[in-house]
């Protein structure tokens, strides 16, 4: 039974490093869409300053009851001039959601003051989760 | 599209039962794995199919309902929301499950485990990503117009 106990653990941990490795290629091609093209959706940014790429849809509850709040406080408690937050309705622009690579929502991409993409969160990011992200890319 | 749709305010559903549900499917199927018994898996197949057709029935999320809530361990989780794309999720589980359970009975253990690990990544992508494969899934043949698959997903302000 041991082998299976550990033959389990580790297939959970395959699972989990898969995920990761995905989220990062996800992070890494939109690095580099970005950098061949620049994005409209950052276009008008002031330079300098980091941005969350926040991408919802009408019809996500958890987007409007968890990840807007938390926004809306990062956005309170930083200010304008330490981050920028970009609102992105996947419904609307579809093709903006493809370049991205997003297929859920709520779905935020942390962009460094140079508007590189660096972490995203598929899911809701706390306050906390973003305010750390934030501090990991200044 | 289809969009049959009653007021937004009659759809609810509780995703602390849904999560509860998921818990006891994934940890179910990996304990099947350790101890190689597949009528487990078989079992989680059974729960999951009569769950979808008579959701009442659903065993794991009665255990949330009739021991979890009411002593306070977990906390309800009600939100505007389509239970039949779910329930669709959970059917697409429960046949992956009896496929699996066929591949044992036909003594291709590799497949059978195969098919129940696949499950327990869908079901954990959904516990721990809030990702449900199975709803994009519904709610994308409702986009196609697909007969049986009426539910638009509810608007609300984002």
């Amino acid at each position: 039974m041991l082998d299976r106990v550990l033959l389990a653990a580790v297939l959970v941990m395959l699972g989990v490093i898969g995920w990761i490795a995905f989220n990062r290629l996800s992070v890494r091609r939109a690095a580099h869409t970005v950098a061949k093209n620049p994005d409209p959706l950052l276009a008008g940014l002031a330079e300098g300053v980091p941005v969350v790429l926040y991408f919802t849809t009408p019809t996500c509850a958890p987007c409007r009851t968890l990840q807007r709040p938390a926004l809306n406080k990062l956005q309170t408690m930083l200010g304008t001039d330490k981050v920028q937050i970009v609102q992105v309705d996947a419904t609307e622009q579809p093709d903006a959601a493809d370049r991205w690579g997003v297929f859920s929502a709520p779905t935020t991409f942390i962009l460094d003051k140079y508007h590189v993409p660096r972490q995203i969160n598929r899911g809701v990011a706390s306050f906390e989760t973003l305010t750390q992200q934030l501090a990991q890319v200044v | 599209m289809n969009n049959v749709n009653n007021p937004a305010n009659d759809r609810k559903v509780d995703h602390s039962a849904l999560r509860t549900n998921q818990a006891f499917i994934i940890g179910l199927l990996i304990l099947a794995f350790i101890l190689n018994i597949w009528p487990l898996v078989a079992y989680v197949a059974a729960v999951m199919l009569i769950g979808t057709a008579v959701p009442s029935a659903a065993q794991f999320k009665l255990v949330y309902f009739r021991i979890l809530k009411p002593r306070g361990l977990v906390k309800p989780d009600v939100k505007t929301d389509n239970p039949e794309p779910h329930m669709f999720a959970q059917l697409v589980g429960g046949l992956f499950l009896t496929a699996s359970t066929l591949a044992f009975v036909l003594r291709v253990p590799v497949v059978g485990w195969g098919l129940a690990w696949f499950v327990v990544a869908l079901a954990a992508l959904n516990l721990f990503a809030g990702i449900c494969v199975g709803c994009i899934m519904y709610y994308q043949l409702n986009r196609l117009g697909v007969s049986g698959f009426s539910r638009a997903p509810i608007q609300s302000k984002s």
